[in-house]
């Protein structure tokens, strides 16, 4: 399996890349006057309007740097009456992936009741590597959003 | 002064007076001695040139007598003469004793009474006669007829010349006869003298009896008399009265001028007593002179002392004037090393002045390069970001790629080992560009920073110049301080000269002064001296006064 990696600050945290439609640099973000919760802004891919989510945001309270590695990760994701949606994900250093076995990612035995998407561990080639369970962190972050995950 | 002389006009004088006694008196004896005495003195006076003559008169006699003797020899020898000139050298002779004998007969026959007009004549004849016969001899010798001459020799001429001899014992007899006379009135008037002396005598002696006995009269005892008074009064009697002073004669004068000094000797005595008096204040008042001239003394000395004080006071001022004039020339020495030490200061500072525009102006250039380095390394910077976004698309083109051939899987494989070489490019790029990156801001902090010193080089470079600007200025004014100086060292040596100078001046002055102060020393001295010499004379006046009112 293949993983996207991502900062937070100096925690490495992969994400499946099986979920990433496109990484997209840091193209500008559009920010609505009314946005729902979390919600950073939109950006325009493809003529169809993204919302866009700050991950650094979400879990360090700060927004993302603006850097070339720097990026927004675009995920499918579906909603409740299942229509897939896109959104967008700024990530730091999202600039390398990984590829591992799922079974490789073993249960770090730390529980985060605020960052519930932050799942099991592994190795990576830098050090630990984190998993981030998406459709724990749709909720979380933008509630009214659900993900459905596609293997 | 009373003097006795015979010329005062009034002839009742005590002189005239004697003189008129004695007159009338020695008169009549003076008359008869003169009478007298006339005669004796023409009858001697007569006598006397009776003699003269007479004695001539027998002086001229035996002349002519020799001569005629000394005729007659060469008479006698010429007949028997042969030689010519002989002959002629006797006649010569003859002829020559011939003149003589007529001389002394004419002198002769000047006085009637030794030779009378008769014999006189008588004489010239038979002397005629022996000349013509003598030279009728010399003829008859001349012409060789000895015969003839010897018979007139032993004739003619042997008769004249016994006829003369008679005439002159004639003559002698004359003479001797006025002696007898003259011897016979002389006899006369010394007896008539013998018997009239007496007399004269006698009578004289009469007269200078009343002469005395006048004199006596008039003029001893009237003199007696005032010298008994004079005596008196020396022995200090007073109201004395002068006799005699009445008298218009010198006598009176004398008494009536003791009469003053009586008078005046009484005033003198009064006048003694307050001479003592005076002298006592003399005294005191002396006393007192000395003891201000002793002090006196003391001061005189006193300012010798001061004086010498000054004087070497003078002389250390002399001598520290000396040093300073001394020590202002080594000033002026320094001053002078100074100003050049100061200008060649200002050429060094002109010198640098002149290099500070070429350094700014290198600074500058230095600045502008730097500028331009810093455009390239912008231009860099530019390139490098480029390459970034270059190595950043890449990046994420590959991620893209492959996520995709994740996605299509199997066959994707190739692609994705594709994508995975493109990603490891990108991020070689993307180190290389951080790396490159770095350099780069290396390289423009490093600008910066030289930018910066250059700045601070420049502006160091700049504050320099004022400096040395200012430093030149000041050089300068040094100079013209130290330049002003050295007129002032003169000034200040010229003054110290002038110091040195009135000092010498004080120092003679001084010397000038000791000398006098000395002589005014000396001269209290002698008036000390001669205060004491007043004082002993003011005490012998004392004492003689005190005498001169004992005796009174």
């Amino acid at each position: 399996m293949l993983f996207l990696l991502l900062y937070l600050d100096n925690g490495c945290y992969a994400l499946d890349a099986s979920l990433v439609v496109e990484v997209l640099p840091l193209v500008r973000i559009e920010k609505p006057l009314r946005s729902p919760q979390g919600v950073v802004g939109t950006i325009n891919y493809r003529r169809a309007l993204v919302p866009v989510i700050d991950l650094s945001e979400l879990a360090l309270g700060r927004p993302a740097a603006p850097r070339l590695s720097t990026r927004i990760i675009l995920v499918r994701c579906s909603e409740e009456d299942g229509q897939p949606r896109l959104l967008g994900l700024i990530a730091e250093k999202a600039i390398e992936t990984m590829r591992c076995q799922s079974a490789d990612f073993v249960p770090s035995g730390i529980t985060n009741a605020d960052a519930s998407y932050l799942g099991a561990i592994t190795m990576g080639p830098r050090g630990l590597v984190q998993r981030i369970e998406l459709n724990k962190l749709l909720p979380a972050a933008v509630p009214g959003m659900a993900l459905k995950q596609s293997a | 002064m009373m003097a006795m002389t015979l010329k005062t006009r009034k002839l009742r004088g005590l002189a005239a007076k004697t003189l008129l006694a004695l007159a009338a008196a020695a008169l009549p004896a003076l008359m008869v001695a003169t009478i007298l005495g006339v005669t004796l003195v023409t009858t001697v006076n007569q006598v006397e040139t009776d003699f003269d003559k007479a004695t001539s008169a027998a002086r001229r006699l035996t002349n002519i007598r020799v001569l005629i003797e000394k005729e007659h020899g060469v008479i006698g020898r010429l007949p028997s003469e042969v030689d010519l000139v002989r002959v002629d050298q006797y006649a010569r002779e003859i002829e020559a004793a011939g003149q003589r004998i007529e001389f002394e007969l004419a002198e002769l026959a000047s006085n009637k009474r030794i030779v009378p007009v008769e014999l006189g004549g008588e004489i010239r004849g038979v002397r005629q006669k022996m000349k013509q016969t003598a030279s009728k001899v010399v003829q008859a010798v001349k012409s060789s007829s000895q015969t003839t001459a010897r018979e007139l020799v032993n004739g003619l001429f042997e008769e004249a010349s016994s006829v003369l001899v008679v005439h002159l014992d004639t003559i002698g007899l004359n003479v001797d006869g006025i002696v007898d006379q003259a011897q016979s009135r002389l006899r006369a008037s010394s007896v008539s003298a013998w018997r009239v002396t007496p007399i004269a005598l006698y009578g004289a002696l009469c007269m200078v009896a009343l002469g005395v006995w006048m004199v006596r009269r008039n003029v001893i005892r009237p003199l007696a008399e005032i010298a008994h008074v004079t005596e008196l009064a020396a022995a200090g009697a007073k109201d004395i009265h002068v006799p005699h002073d009445t008298r218009q004669d010198e006598i009176g004068a004398l008494a009536r001028s003791i009469g003053v000094f009586q008078k005046a000797m009484d005033d003198v005595v009064q006048l003694s007593s307050s001479v003592q008096k005076a002298g006592i204040q003399v005294g005191s008042a002396v006393t007192e002179i000395a003891a201000t001239a002793k002090q006196q003394q003391a001061t005189a000395s006193e300012i010798a002392a001061t004086t010498t004080e000054i004087g070497a006071t003078s002389k250390e001022i002399s001598a520290t004037s000396k040093e300073l004039a001394k020590t202002m020339s080594e000033v002026s020495v320094v001053a002078e090393q100074t100003a050049a030490l100061a200008s060649s200061g200002q050429a060094g500072l002109s010198r640098m002045e002149k290099i500070m525009p070429q350094v700014m102006e290198a600074a500058r250039s230095i600045n502008a390069k730097l500028g331009v380095l810093n455009e390239k390394a912008g231009n860099i910077n530019q390139v490098v970001t480029t390459i970034t976004k270059v190595a950043d698309q890449t990046n994420l083109l590959s991620l893209n790629a492959a996520i995709e051939a994740e996605k299509a899987g199997e066959s994707g494989r190739g692609f994705a080992v594709v994508a995975s070489e493109i990603r490891r490019l990108a991020d070689q790029t993307a180190v290389a560009t951080y790396d490159i990156e770095q350099m780069v801001k290396e390289i423009q902090s490093a600008i910066s920073a030289g930018v910066m010193g250059m700045d601070k080089f420049s502006e160091e470079v700049r504050h320099g110049m004022h400096d040395v600007q200012q430093v030149g200025g000041q050089l300068s004014q040094i100079i013209q301080q130290v330049q002003a100086l050295v007129p002032r060292v003169e000034a200040v040596n010229e003054g110290m000269q002038a110091q040195a100078t009135g000092a010498e001046q004080i120092s003679e002055a001084l010397l000038q002064l000791t000398e006098a102060a000395q002589q005014t020393a000396d001269s209290l001295r002698q008036s000390t001296s001669a205060i004491d010499e007043l004082n002993q004379v003011s005490g012998n006046l004392r004492s003689s006064v005190s005498r001169v009112k004992l005796a009174a």
